[in-house]
C-alpha cells in the first residue's frame, strides 16, 4: 500500500475503523447535491 | 495560582520570576512521578530564562515571568519535541514554534514539554513509549487526549498555564476530564508553524488553563496572523481579557437537543442541563436548537482526518511503521484505504454542514453542549460504561467533538460539575473568529459558579498510593 507494509494484525485493526466509516458514506452520497463544491480550509470568514 | 494572579504578583515584585519557576519545579518534583504530565522539564533553561528576564530592560509583557508549559508537539528551540513517539525520541527543535515566540514576547517562561497521545493522534494520552498521563482527579483514570499532559498539568498546578492542540477534540476532551478550561480557537486563528501536524485543515493550537480569564490572556498572546503560516487568517485580535465583563444577561444560548437524546451518560446530561439552567438564571435566553446534517459531521471530519494524517506521515509509514503504537499505526494506515472520492465527498459535505451551523448561529450567540458524554476510561482500558452498556471509548467522543472542529468553530470547555467525583465539562461554541463571545460566556459562567476553582486533592501520599 503506497510502499507501506502492514501486518495482518494491522489490517484487522484498519478494518475496524473502515467498518464504521465507509457505510456512513452512503448517506452522505445521498445528501450532497451535484452542484456542491468542496470546502477545504477556505470556509467564509 | 492562576496566570492572571501570578502575573499581577510578579509585576508587583511580590516574587521573582526565578521564585515562580522554582515553585513549579518543586511541585513537579513532588507530584509528576504519579501524574506523568511532563515529557521534558526545562529546569535549568527556565531558571536561566527567569534570570535573563530580570536583567532585560524595556517593557514587561502581560505574561512577564509566568511559567507556561506546552504540549510536546510544539517546538521550543534547543529542546526535544518527541510527540510522545519513539520515532522522534532524539528530535531536538532548531527553532521556536510561532506560538512559543509569541509567548516569549509576552514575557512567559517555557517550563517544559507535556505528554500527549502519540503524534497527537488519539484521545487517551497513553503512549507506550513515554507512559500514560494520569488524571489528577483519579490516578487510575486517563486524562483524555490528545493534550492529556497539558490538561493534567493545569489541573494539578504543575504550570501556571499550558498550550495544547486540537484536531477533533484534543484540547476539549482532556480539559473536560481534568476539570480545567480549554479553548479550541477558530481554525486559522493561531499559527501552527513549528508544531507537528495531525490533519492540516483541522489542527489548531489553544490554551488549557484554570479559568476563562487565563485562557483569554494566553490567547491574546498567541493569536494572530503569521506570514510564515499561510493558513492563518489576517483577522484582528481583540483584547479578549479586557472584554470579560461577567455578564450573561444578553446572551442567546442554543442548546443542541440532539446531544442529550442518545450516546450520553444520563448523569452527565443532568449536570450539563443544570449548568445551562445556571446561565438561564443569570439572564441568558435559552433556546433549543436542531441542526440539519448534525449527525453526519463526525463522518465528514473522520474521512478527511484519516487521509490528511496518512499524508502527513507517509514517509515515516514507509520507514518506521513498526515503531508507532498499534492504535496510532492503525489510524494512519486507515487513511491509505479511504477512497479519494470519499475525501472529496467529505469536503463537499463540509460546505453544506458549515452553512447549517452558520444558520443555527444566526439565531443564537453561542451553542451549549456536553464536551464529553462519558466518564474517563481507566488507564489501560479502551471501553467505557454508557448507561450500563460497555462501549468503545473512541466512538463516544466523535458526535460530541467533531461537529465543531469539522467546520473550524471556536469552542471552550468549562468545568461544570462532577459525576462519581470526576469532572464534567460544558462546551460553549461560537461563530468563526468570535472567541470573544465564547470567552465572555465562559467567564460569566465561572463568575456564577466555583467548579473551576475546585482542585484535586493530589498529595504525595495520594500519588504514592
Amino acid at each position: 500500500v503506497q510502499g507501506v507494509e502492514p501486518t495482518d494484525e494491522d489490517l484487522e485493526r484498519v478494518q475496524t475503523f473502515l467498518a464504521v466509516l465507509l457505510p456512513a458514506f452512503e448517506e452522505l452520497e445521498r445528501i450532497v447535491q451535484e452542484e456542491t463544491v468542496p470546502a477545504a480550509r477556505d470556509l467564509p470568514r | 495560582m492562576s496566570v492572571a494572579g501570578l502575573a499581577t504578583r510578579l509585576r508587583a515584585g511580590e516574587l521573582s520570576p526565578a521564585e515562580a519557576v522554582q515553585s513549579y519545579l518543586d511541585r513537579i518534583e513532588e507530584l509528576d512521578d504519579a501524574v506523568n504530565a511532563y515529557i521534558t522539564v526545562r529546569a535549568e533553561e527556565a531558571l536561566a530564562e527567569a534570570e535573563a528576564l530580570v536583567r532585560a530592560r524595556g517593557d514587561r509583557g502581560p505574561l512577564w515571568g509566568v511559567p507556561i508549559a506546552v504540549k510536546d508537539v510544539i517546538d521550543v528551540a534547543g529542546t526535544l519535541t518527541t510527540a510522545a513517539s519513539r520515532i522522534l525520541a532524539d528530535n531536538v527543535a532548531s527553532r521556536d514554534a510561532h506560538v512559543v515566540t509569541r509567548l516569549r514576547e509576552a514575557g512567559a517562561i517555557l517550563l517544559g514539554k507535556l505528554n500527549t497521545h502519540e503524534f497527537a493522534y488519539g484521545a487517551l494520552t497513553t503512549s507506550p513509549h513515554f507512559g500514560a498521563a494520569h488524571n489528577p482527579w483519579a490516578l487510575d483514570r486517563v486524562c483524555g487526549g490528545s493534550s492529556g499532559g497539558s490538561a493534567a498539568a493545569a489541573a494539578a498546578d504543575l504550570a501556571a498555564g499550558t498550550l495544547g492542540s486540537d484536531t477533533a477534540g484534543s484540547i476539549r476532551i482532556p480539559s473536560s476530564f481534568c476539570g480545567v478550561t480549554g479553548l479550541r480557537p477558530t481554525t486559522g486563528r493561531v499559527s501552527n508553524r513549528g508544531s507537528i501536524p495531525v490533519a492540516w485543515t483541522f489542527d489548531t493550537i489553544g490554551p488549557i488553563t484554570r479559568s476563562a480569564e487565563d485562557s483569554a490572556l494566553l490567547l491574546e498572546a498567541i493569536a494572530g496572523h503569521d506570514p510564515e503560516d499561510p493558513s492563518t487568517a489576517d483577522v484582528p485580535v481583540p483584547p479578549y481579557s479586557r472584554r470579560l465583563d461577567g455578564s450573561a444577561g444578553e446572551l442567546r444560548i442554543g442548546v443542541v437537543t440532539e446531544l442529550f437524546e442518545r450516546g450520553i451518560d444520563g448523569r452527565v446530561a443532568v449536570v450539563i442541563r443544570e449548568a445551562i439552567e445556571d446561565l438561564r438564571a443569570a439572564g441568558a435566553r435559552i433556546l433549543e436548537v436542531k441542526i440539519a446534517l448534525f449527525s453526519q459531521l463526525g463522518t465528514i471530519q473522520q474521512a478527511m482526518q484519516f487521509v490528511e494524517a496518512a499524508a502527513a506521515h507517509r514517509t515515516l509509514l514507509r520507514t518506521r511503521l513498526s515503531d508507532y503504537a498499534p492504535d496510532v499505526r492503525a489510524r494512519l494506515l486507515t487513511g491509505l484505504f479511504v477512497p479519494p472520492t470519499a475525501y472529496v465527498l467529505a469536503q463537499r459535505a463540509r460546505r453544506l454542514a458549515y452553512a447549517e451551523l452558520s444558520r443555527a448561529l444566526e439565531a443564537v450567540d453561542i451553542l451549549a453542549a456536553p464536551t464529553m458524554p462519558v466518564l474517563p476510561p481507566r488507564v489501560g482500558e479502551e471501553t467505557v460504561d454508557l448507561n450500563g452498556d460497555t462501549i468503545l471509548y473512541r466512538l463516544t467522543l466523535i458526535p460530541f467533538n467533531s461537529p465543531w472542529s469539522c467546520v473550524g468553530l471556536p469552542v471552550a470547555s468549562v468545568p461544570c460539575g462532577f459525576v462519581e467525583g470526576l469532572p464534567v465539562g460544558l462546551a460553549l461554541v461560537g461563530r468563526r473568529f468570535d472567541e470573544e463571545t465564547v470567552l465572555r460566556a465562559a467567564d460569566a459562567f465561572q463568575r456564577l459558579t466555583d467548579w473551576h476553582e475546585r482542585r484535586p486533592a493530589l498529595t504525595t501520599t495520594a500519588a504514592a498510593s
